[in-house]
C-alpha cells in the first residue's frame, strides 16, 4: 500500500491507499474502507461511499494538498515519512500577522507587561483593520516591526516572554 | 449611444460592465494594475491600459491616470462600477471637466448622498424617517460622549463618507468610545480619504431592506422593488434576495414611495439604492443612498427582468427610462451568494493567493458573475470578492435549492472561499423560515468549522491517492496552472491601435 502522512490542524494522520482495478482500499488510523474509485481527469475523481458518488478534486501546491469533496474544501500539508514529527503550530510566545498587510499601529514597546488578549498591533489588510492581541500574559522582549511597515503572514512581529515572578 | 467607454474598475463588476457594453455595441476599455495584468476583465476588453503599481492609490484610485487612460484610448464616457472611486464626486467632476461623460448620478447628488451626515438631514427634512443619531463637523470626543449618552448604548459609529462596513464600529459602553472613535476615523481616512464619523442608534435585530431606484434626465424616477440583504459579516452583505419575506404589499408600497421621494429630494439621475433598516415591528428608517450600481443588482435583474447596467448607459446618453412604474412586476424569487476569498472558519479572514483550480456552476436559473479565472492569483491589495452566484426560482424555496446545488458545484482551490459556508447558511432552518436579521451569522453560525468528519476522511483518502500521481506529473500543480497563455504574454496590448 502507498503511505502518505498529512498534517491536519495540529495532528499528523497516516493514510494508506491501494488502487487496483477501480477498487480503492484505504486505511486511516483504525478506519478501513473499500470502495469504488474512478479518476476522471488530471485532478478529478469520483469516489463512492455508502452508495453515493462524491465528486472530488485534488490539487497540490508547495507541499499543500487542496482537496474538495462535493465542493467542501480541505487543505492538508503533506509530511515526508522521514521528516521528524516535531513541534506543530504557531508559537504561543509571539504575535504574527495572519495575512500579508501593513502595520498601522504598534501599541506596545519592549519591556511592557501585557495581559493575555491585550491589543498589541493593528494591521491593515484588504482595506480592513485587524487587531492582533497578546497570546499570553508576559513581557514584550522583542519588537520586529514599526508603524507603516509591510509585513508577511506568519512572521513573528512581537515576542512575549512568560512573566517570571 | 457611446462608441467607446472606459471601465474604471476591476474584478467581477468590470466584467459585468464590459458585457453590458458588448450588448449595446460599445467598445469597452479596461484598466489594470500590475497585480491584475492577467485578470479576466483585461482579457475581455478591446483595449487595456496599465495604470501602475498594485496599491489602489497608484492604480484604481488614481484619478489622473484614469482620465489619461480614457483620453488616450478615445473613450467618450467612464463607468466607475462600485467601490474605488464610484462614489467620489471629485472623480465624477474630473471626468466631466475632461470633456467625458460620467456614467452615474450628477456630482452634486453624490456629494449630498455620499455624505451620510448631509443626506440624513435632507431626508429628515423631506419627511423620510431616519434613525436617531448625531453628527458633528468637529471630532470632539467629549461632545460625542455627551451625545452618545442621549442616544443610548449600544450605538454605532459610522464613517460620514462611508459604506461597506469600513470605518464602522459598534460601541457597547462609554469606556470603549475613545478607542472605537479613533479606530473608525483612521479606517475611514484610509478607505475614503475622509475621517469624519457620526453616531447612530443601534436598532436591535433589524433587517436590511433596500430599494433599487432609477431616474432619467427627463425628471422621471421609479423604483424596481426591494432587496433584502440582512445576512452580513463585518457589516458587509454576503447573501441577498428579492422579494423580502418581511414586506407586506402595503409596506412594499410605502417603502417604494419613500425611495422614489428620496431620489427626487436629491435630484437623482441614474441607478441608485436607497437603504432602509426595518425593525421587528415593521417600522422602517432611511439609512443611506448608494449612488452607484450595487454588488447585488443581479437579483433585481432576475426578478424584475431588466438589465440595470445597460440602462445606466441608456439613461446617461439621454434616453427616457425603459420602464414605467406601473408596468414593473416581481416575478419569482432570486438569491445571491457572494463568493469571497475569505476563511469563514477563521473569522472571515481575507486571503490571497493563486487560484489553482476553478469550476463554476451551471444549470437552470443559475447565473455566475465572476471576476476570476483559474491559474491567476487573487491579489492581496483589493476587496477579496471573487464572484457572485445567483439563482432564480419560481418561489423562495426553489431558488434556495438551486443556489445550494450551484454552490456545491462551485469548486475553487488555492484560496479559502465563502462558498461552502453560504451553502450551509442557505440550507439552514432559520434561513428557510425567513428569519434573516442582520445578526444572523453571529446567532446561528458563529462556530462554523467547515465540512463534516466524514467529508474530511474522504478528502484525506482522495488526497492520498491523487497526490501520489503528482510526482508523475498527472495532477495539476501550481506550476502547470501558472503556464502563461499567449494573452498573458502579450501584457499591455491594444487592438485597433487607437492612441
Amino acid at each position: 500500500m502507498n503511505t502518505k502522512n498529512f498534517r491536519v490542524g495540529g495532528e499528523i494522520l497516516t493514510v494508506k491507499t491501494e488502487l487496483r482495478g477501480g477498487i480503492l482500499n484505504a486505511e486511516i488510523g483504525s478506519s478501513i474502507l473499500q470502495t469504488a474509485f474512478q479518476q476522471l481527469g488530471q485532478s478529478e475523481a469520483l469516489i463512492t461511499i455508502e452508495g453515493k458518488a462524491h465528486r472530488t478534486v485534488v490539487v497540490t501546491d508547495q507541499g499543500k494538498v487542496w482537496a474538495a469533496v462535493d465542493g467542501r474544501v480541505f487543505v492538508f500539508e503533506e509530511v515526508n515519512a522521514d521528516e521528524e514529527f516535531g513541534a506543530v503550530g504557531a508559537n504561543e510566545n509571539s504575535v504574527a500577522a495572519p495575512m500579508p498587510g501593513k502595520v498601522i499601529k504598534v501599541m506596545v514597546a519592549v519591556g511592557d507587561l501585557v495581559e493575555e488578549g491585550q491589543p498589541v498591533l493593528i494591521v491593515e489588510a484588504m482595506k480592513m483593520e485587524h487587531t492582533l492581541r497578546a497570546p499570553r500574559k508576559g513581557t514584550v522582549i522583542a519588537l520586529q516591526c514599526v508603524d507603516g511597515q509591510q509585513v508577511e503572514a506568519g512572521v513573528p512581529l512581537v515576542e512575549i516572554a512568560m512573566k517570571e515572578n | 449611444m457611446f462608441k467607446r467607454v472606459l471601465v474604471a474598475n476591476r474584478g467581477e463588476i468590470a466584467v459585468r460592465i464590459i458585457r453590458a457594453c458588448r450588448t449595446l455595441g460599445i467598445s469597452p476599455v479596461a484598466v489594470y494594475s500590475e497585480a491584475d495584468a492577467q485578470a479576466l476583465h483585461v482579457r475581455l476588453a478591446d483595449t487595456a491600459v496599465l495604470l501602475g503599481a498594485p496599491e489602489p492609490g497608484e492604480s484604481y484610485l488614481a484619478i489622473d491616470k484614469l482620465i489619461d487612460a480614457a483620453k488616450k484610448t478615445g473613450c467618450e464616457a467612464v463607468h466607475p462600477g462600485y467601490g474605488f472611486l464610484a462614489e467620489r464626486a471629485a472623480f465624477a467632476r474630473a471626468v466631466i471637466e475632461a470633456g467625458l461623460t460620467w456614467i452615474g448620478p450628477p456630482p452634486e447628488a453624490i456629494d449630498l448622498l455620499g455624505d451620510k451626515v448631509a443626506s440624513r438631514v435632507t431626508m429628515a427634512k423631506a419627511g423620510i424617517p431616519v434613525i436617531p443619531g448625531f453628527s458633528s463637523g468637529e471630532p470632539d470626543l467629549e461632545v460625542f460622549r455627551a451625545e452618545a449618552k442621549k442616544i443610548g448604548y449600544p450605538l454605532l459609529i459610522k464613517a460620514a463618507a462611508g459604506g461597506g462596513g469600513k470605518g464602522m464600529r459598534i460601541v457597547q459602553e462609554p469606556s470603549a468610545m475613545e478607542e472605537a472613535i479613533s479606530g473608525a476615523m483612521r479606517e475611514a481616512q484610509g478607505a475614503f480619504g475622509d475621517s469624519r464619523v457620526f453616531l447612530e442608534k443601534w436598532v436591535e435585530q433589524p433587517r436590511h431592506v433596500e430599494f433599487q431606484i432609477f431616474a432619467d434626465t427627463h425628471g422621471e424616477a421609479i423604483h424596481l422593488f426591494e432587496r433584502e440583504c440582512s445576512i452580513q459579516r463585518r457589516h458587509q452583505k454576503v447573501v441577498e434576495e428579492t422579494p423580502s419575506v418581511a414586506l407586506t404589499p402595503q409596506l412594499r408600497k410605502e417603502m417604494g414611495e419613500a425611495a422614489v421621494a428620496t431620489a427626487k429630494a436629491a435630484g437623482y439621475v441614474n441607478a441608485g439604492t436607497v437603504e432602509f433598516l426595518l425593525d421587528k415591528n415593521g417600522k422602517f428608517y432611511f439609512l443611506e443612498v448608494n449612488t452607484r450600481i450595487q454588488v447585488e443588482h443581479p437579483v433585481t435583474e432576475e426578478v424584475v427582468g431588466v438589465d440595470l447596467v445597460a440602462e445606466q448607459f441608456r439613461v446617461t446618453s439621454g434616453e427616457r427610462l425603459s420602464w414605467r412604474q406601473d408596468e414593473l412586476r416581481q416575478r419569482g424569487h432570486a438569491i445571491e451568494a457572494r463568493i469571497y476569498a475569505e476563511d469563514p472558519a477563521a473569522g472571515f479572514l481575507p486571503a490571497a493567493g493563486p487560484l489553482l483550480y476553478l469550476e463554476e456552476p451551471r444549470g437552470p436559473g443559475i447565473r455566475v458573475e465572476s471576476g476570476v479565472i483559474e491559474g491567476v492569483g487573487v491579489p492581496v491589495h483589493y476587496d477579496p470578492i471573487m464572484a457572485k452566484v445567483i439563482a432564480w426560482g419560481p418561489d423562495r424555496l426553489s431558488a434556495a435549492r438551486r443556489l445550494i446545488l450551484a454552490l456545491e458545484h462551485y469548486v475553487a482551490l488555492g484560496v479559502p472561499t465563502t462558498a461552502s459556508f453560504l451553502r450551509d447558511v442557505l440550507a439552514s432552518e432559520p434561513f428557510a423560515r425567513g428569519e434573516t436579521q442582520t445578526d444572523f451569522i453571529d446567532r446561528h453560525f458563529k462556530n462554523w468549522s467547515g465540512g463534516t468528519e466524514k467529508d474530511k476522511q474522504t478528502a484525506l483518502i482522495v488526497a492520498a491517492v491523487m497526490s501520489q500521481q503528482a510526482k508523475t506529473g498527472k495532477i495539476r500543480t501550481a506550476q502547470t496552472a501558472a503556464i502563461p497563455t499567449p494573452w498573458e504574454i502579450l501584457g499591455s496590448w491594444r487592438i485597433g491601435g487607437r492612441q
